[in-house]
């Protein structure tokens, strides 16, 4: 019973095991390797190297959530924490995103 | 009767581990404050010297293969501890320690021969920025260290039940938490500063 009442299923995150786990170390360590050649041995023109690292760097969250997090849609709780998970993403883009944008714009209007 | 108890039990479970979820989930909001500030601080023609100078990127990859060691480690512990052997459990504990005050222990020694080499929080805002956000997470992670020694101690003391199992979890969410973060600071602060 005890196993039973903390089961992943109840707290909305997957039964994991030993093959979760090296699965996301694996990818986790060729998708850290990669933009750090890239840049290290600076491999491609800036862009494509920027590129790079933003692509590895979204593998690589969306392996931890999935591999090492596990979170999951299959139970009401996980779900819960997939929304509340959602919407602090949306809040942190508009955090980011928006201060980038505001800050450059400022930056633009002042020196051109 | 009985039913009614572990139905309560669990559903106490479910609203404490959503709980830290939540806490966890304004933390990302405290580093994407610290992100922003540190995206804007360093604009190109920024006053001070230029962080790339600085950067050392086999030392970075060496600190991020530390945390990521030591994620694949925790995930051991917590497979053991479900599997109730409690020796390997501890021992994957102590093993995550080690490599998670690794991590902590280089980054120190980051922080003090950058401020050796002239490039020290006072030296510019952008500098600021960039000592605020890595020690910040820096900070998370020392006081996921005191959290692991305490688990330890607990483990030791009280053994493996529910409450410890629980535990277990919040520090499970807290360990890999920190470990996300750190890919998006290697990728926007070490990897796009070096290019």
């Amino acid at each position: 019973m005890n196993d039973d009442s903390l089961s992943a299923a109840n707290i909305g995150m997957k039964h994991k095991t030993i093959s979760h786990y090296l699965i996301g170390i694996t990818a986790c360590i060729i998708f850290t390797l990669i933009p750090f050649s890239m840049v290290y041995y600076q491999m491609a023109s800036k862009a494509m190297t920027l590129l790079i690292v933003v692509v590895c760097a979204i593998i690589q969250f969306i392996t931890q959530v999935i591999y090492f997090l596990g979170l999951t849609f299959k139970s009401e709780q996980g779900k819960l924490n997939i929304f509340s998970f959602i919407f602090s993403i949306f809040i942190l883009t508009v955090v980011v995103c928006g201060s980038i944008w505001i800050m450059y714009h400022l930056d633009y209007n002042m020196m051109h | 009767m009985n039913t009614e108890i572990t139905l309560h039990h669990h559903n106490a479970d479910a609203t404490d581990v959503f709980g830290f979820w939540l806490y966890i989930m304004t933390d990302c909001l405290l580093f994407a404050s610290l992100f922003a500030a540190f995206v804007v601080l360093h604009y190109k023609g920024a006053f001070g010297p230029d962080f790339k100078q600085f950067i050392d990127l086999k030392y970075v990859l060496g600190e991020t293969f530390l945390l990521l060691g030591s994620n694949f480690t925790f995930g051991m512990a917590s497979i053991a501890g479900y599997k109730d052997k409690r020796g390997l459990m501890i021992f994957f504990l102590l093993l995550t320690f080690v490599l998670g005050a690794g991590f902590v222990g280089m980054e120190v020694n980051e922080f003090f021969h950058l401020a050796g080499e002239g490039y020290s929080w006072k030296t510019s805002g952008a500098a600021s920025a960039f000592f605020t956000l890595v020690g910040t997470h820096g900070l998370h992670v020392s006081f996921g260290l005191l959290w692991i020694l305490i688990l330890m101690i607990q483990f030791i003391h009280f053994g493996n039940n529910q409450i410890m199992r629980r535990r277990m979890t919040y520090l499970g969410m807290f360990w890999n938490f920190l470990e996300i973060v750190w890919v998006f600071l290697v990728s926007i602060v070490y990897l796009m500063g070096a290019m």
